[in-house]
């Protein structure tokens, strides 16, 4: 559906009456198709929440976006945005939702807007909101998981093809610079093909954006209007049949979301406890050789917003960090070639905690995050 | 050099971290000789029916009492009363002052087990580095003084790597009861370094070498002293400042910079403001990071001269001010440190500090050292 003729006032206020607090999530969705256009799209982030998020919500001026609170419920609120940025001055304002749902509760921000001002607007809104509100990632096989979804939730003659892939391949050796190389590429590929050629190729996936295209007996295959993306920070967009994003794709990103933040949560030690709530990294894709500590110690060193101390670099690596986003402190320690535990200290926020896996999975290698008690 | 590792530390700096490094092995070791103490092989766990006693006063007839670095009791199955000495002695005088340290740790076993419903079995034990088990079983073999009523045993630790890494633990000389845990001990034990690092625990009796204290005041209890808010604050007014204009916001990693007063909202000054009382911050390492994490009782390490001596050394380089009445509160400004706390204390210990003395390479040498008069 294109919204024509529509002037960005207009917009805006149908945007407000669509994500109303009177509607559930899952209406509001539904209703956003009347909204939604090619730039225009319904866009949806699930983020990590701690309780009594919603009472920790930034308003007010935040550098150049200002935020009001316009409705709220025991479980969401709705907000208006208002940014000076230059490039959004044609459409300057942003209604957006966010609602709590599920327990360990998680987040979805939802909006109408396009790119520039979603960008602007939330990513300024979660650094604002952080630690009471927090970013979360997909892993590959979640991306993955939500892909399929998707696509086994077409309707019948229907298929996915991706159209444009940022993907990354992780560098641990001492001849790149770089800490990863990235690629973007704009394709006509099905979705287990451009799967089958990452793993073959270890490369992880960013986002991918897609058609939904339609096969009709004796007909070439041909674009429909609904085109979307899918995001690691789990971050989805569409044009057109938003619900069917919502119930296939993000609901399995809710899934996985809420097993990482039920991981990360409560896992400071409390003075006087002997025992840590450790967490284990079981890295699956090489593993970490010897001549290669060096490398990831260095990568440590590099995380955003962190004081690292490397305590031993060889033949393990032993390093303690410090996150100075909110003062939380971790151990890390490479105890074998394919394992590596995190030892939360004094304090450990699920936002710090999930940072610090999500910094090891994109930058030492593919891994699986499990409870040490367990494992 | 910000976010870079220095791979390339001064000798001197590097002796330091080593030393660091063995301390920190030690604590490992004794935390796997209680790990193994305390594993039941029938039910393949920890048991909960253990009494702590690690530093803890242990009576001697007609003498002072003695406060050995290891005791625990297992149920009503077994005592171990033990002291560390990473490397045993270099001369005999000092050999013999730990032989004769171990046969108080003898008596005062006879004593714990005359105790109304104590077990009748125990055993005192050495623990020491691999490198030196020969040298202090050729001692203790040959002494005619030391003559242990009951079993003990000599026990060297290292730390394995066997494709994983291990905290490996061997009864090289002696015994010790129950037989199972002798056999195991004798056979060579090694415990997957996972199941040591569960544990909290970050320092023993011995006095720590002071990089170690420094570094895990830094990387560990003095963020834990400043509540998330002034961080969130720090970083959106660094935020704000850089939008603002074109320098970059982050907490700098000079050195020797003037705090501001209060929390930090100017982009040129580096740090967060933390008031400290030493006895306070002596006191919480204790509760947080020693043995006293197994019973709240004990008297726990590191002492509260060795802090103060560490805040002092902040003072020296400028990270912190004395304020308040007496030697005991100090203002630190809290930091990055360039390279990293560990790093940066061992350089600035190893380099500048003012009656420093040149650091020693501790392993298979002389045990922890001394870094200030």
């Amino acid at each position: 559906m294109m919204a024509l003729g529509m002037d960005w006032r207009e917009h805006f206020n149908v945007a407000r009456q669509v994500l109303d607090l009177s509607n559930s999530l899952a209406m509001a969705v539904a209703s956003s198709e009347r909204l939604a256009a090619q730039r225009f799209k319904i866009r949806m982030r699930v983020l990590g929440a701690r309780p009594h998020v919603l009472d920790k919500l930034p308003v007010g001026d935040r550098g150049s976006v200002r935020y009001e609170v316009v409705g709220a419920t025991s479980t969401s609120k709705l907000l208006v945005a208002t940014t000076r940025h230059p490039a959004c001055a044609g459409y300057p304002h942003m209604p957006f939702r966010v609602e709590l749902f599920g327990d360990p509760a998680v987040a979805v921000v939802l909006g109408i807007a396009r790119s520039r001002l979603w960008g602007e607007v939330v990513t300024r809104f979660v650094r604002e909101a952080y630690p009471a509100m927090f970013p979360v990632f997909l892993r590959q096989q979640d991306l993955k998981r939500v892909l399929e979804s998707l696509e086994q939730n077409l309707r019948p003659s229907e298929e996915l093809r991706m159209t444009r892939v940022s993907r990354r391949r992780r560098q641990l050796n001492g001849d790149s610079r770089r800490e990863y190389d990235s690629e973007l590429a704009w394709t006509d590929k099905k979705l287990a093909e451009m799967m089958r050629e990452a793993g073959e190729e270890r490369l992880f996936l960013q986002r991918a954006s897609f058609k939904v295209c339609r096969q009709l007996a004796g007909r070439p295959l041909r674009d429909t209007e609904l085109e979307g993306d899918v995001g690691v920070n789990a971050e989805f967009a569409v044009t057109e049949r938003p619900d069917w994003m919502f119930a296939a794709g993000l609901q399995v990103a809710l899934d996985a979301v809420r097993g990482e933040t039920e991981l990360a949560r409560d896992r400071a030690r409390k003075p006087g406890q002997a025992t840590a709530r450790t967490i284990v990294a079981h890295l699956l894709d090489e593993p970490i050789t010897q001549d290669k500590l060096k490398f990831v110690a260095a990568r440590l060193c590099k995380m955003p917003k962190t004081s690292v101390s490397i305590i031993h670099g060889n033949p393990y690596l032993h390093a303690r960090l410090v996150d100075f986003k909110d003062g939380s402190s971790f151990e890390l320690l490479l105890v074998s070639p394919t394992k590596m535990l995190l030892v939360p200290q004094l304090r450990a926020t699920e936002g710090a905690v999930t940072r610090l896996c999500r910094y090891i999975y994109e930058h030492v290698g593919e891994a699986e995050f499990l409870d040490g008690a367990a494992n | 050099m910000k976010g870079k590792t220095n791979n390339a530390l001064p000798a001197d700096a590097q002796a330091i971290i080593n030393a660091v490094d063995s301390y920190e092995d030690t604590v490992r070791a004794i935390l796997a000789l209680i790990h193994e103490l305390r594993w039941d092989e029938k039910t393949k766990s920890i048991r909960d029916d253990v009494v702590h006693r690690h530093g803890a006063e242990h009576k001697l007839p007609g003498r002072d009492p003695v406060t050995p670095d290891i005791s625990l009791q297992v149920g009503n199955d077994f005592v171990v009363l033990g002291d560390v000495k990473v490397s045993f002695a270099h001369d005999s005088k000092s050999m013999r002052s730990i032989a004769q340290q171990l046969l108080k740790y003898d008596e005062a076993l006879r004593v714990l087990l005359r105790e109304r419903g104590a077990p009748t079995a125990g055993s005192t034990v050495l623990l020491t580095h691999n490198t030196r088990k020969v040298a202090a079983k050729d001692y203790l073999d040959a002494s005619k003084e030391f003559k242990p009523a009951r079993p003990f045993g000599l026990i060297a630790f290292y730390r394995s790597d066997q494709g994983e890494q291990y905290i490996t633990l061997e009864r090289h000389h002696g015994e010790i009861v129950p037989k199972r845990k002798d056999s195991k001990l004798r056979g060579v034990l090694s415990i997957k370094l996972d199941h040591i690092a569960q544990y909290t625990v970050k320092f023993y009796d011995a006095d720590p070498p002071q990089a170690h204290l420094l570094a895990v005041l830094w990387d560990v209890v003095l963020p834990s002293l400043v509540d998330e808010d002034s961080f969130v604050r720090l970083n959106s007014s660094q935020r704000r400042d850089a939008e603002d204009a074109p320098t970059t916001g982050e907490l700098t990693s000079g050195e020797g910079s003037t705090p501001q007063s209060g929390d930090v909202s100017n982009r040129r000054t580096s740090g967060l403001l933390i008031e400290v009382d030493a006895e306070d911050l002596a006191e919480q390492l204790r509760e947080s990071f020693s043995l006293r994490v197994f019973d709240r009782s004990l008297p726990g390490a590191p002492r509260t001269k060795a802090v103060k001596a560490a805040l002092a050394t902040l003072v020296k380089l400028g990270l912190a001010e004395r304020c308040g009445e007496g030697d005991g509160r100090f203002r630190i400004t809290y930091r990055k440190l360039r390279g990293g706390p560990a790093h940066f204390f061992a350089k600035k210990l190893a380099g500048g500090a003012k009656g420093k003395k040149k650091a020693k390479a501790p392993r298979g040498g002389s045990g922890q050292l001394e870094l200030f008069d």
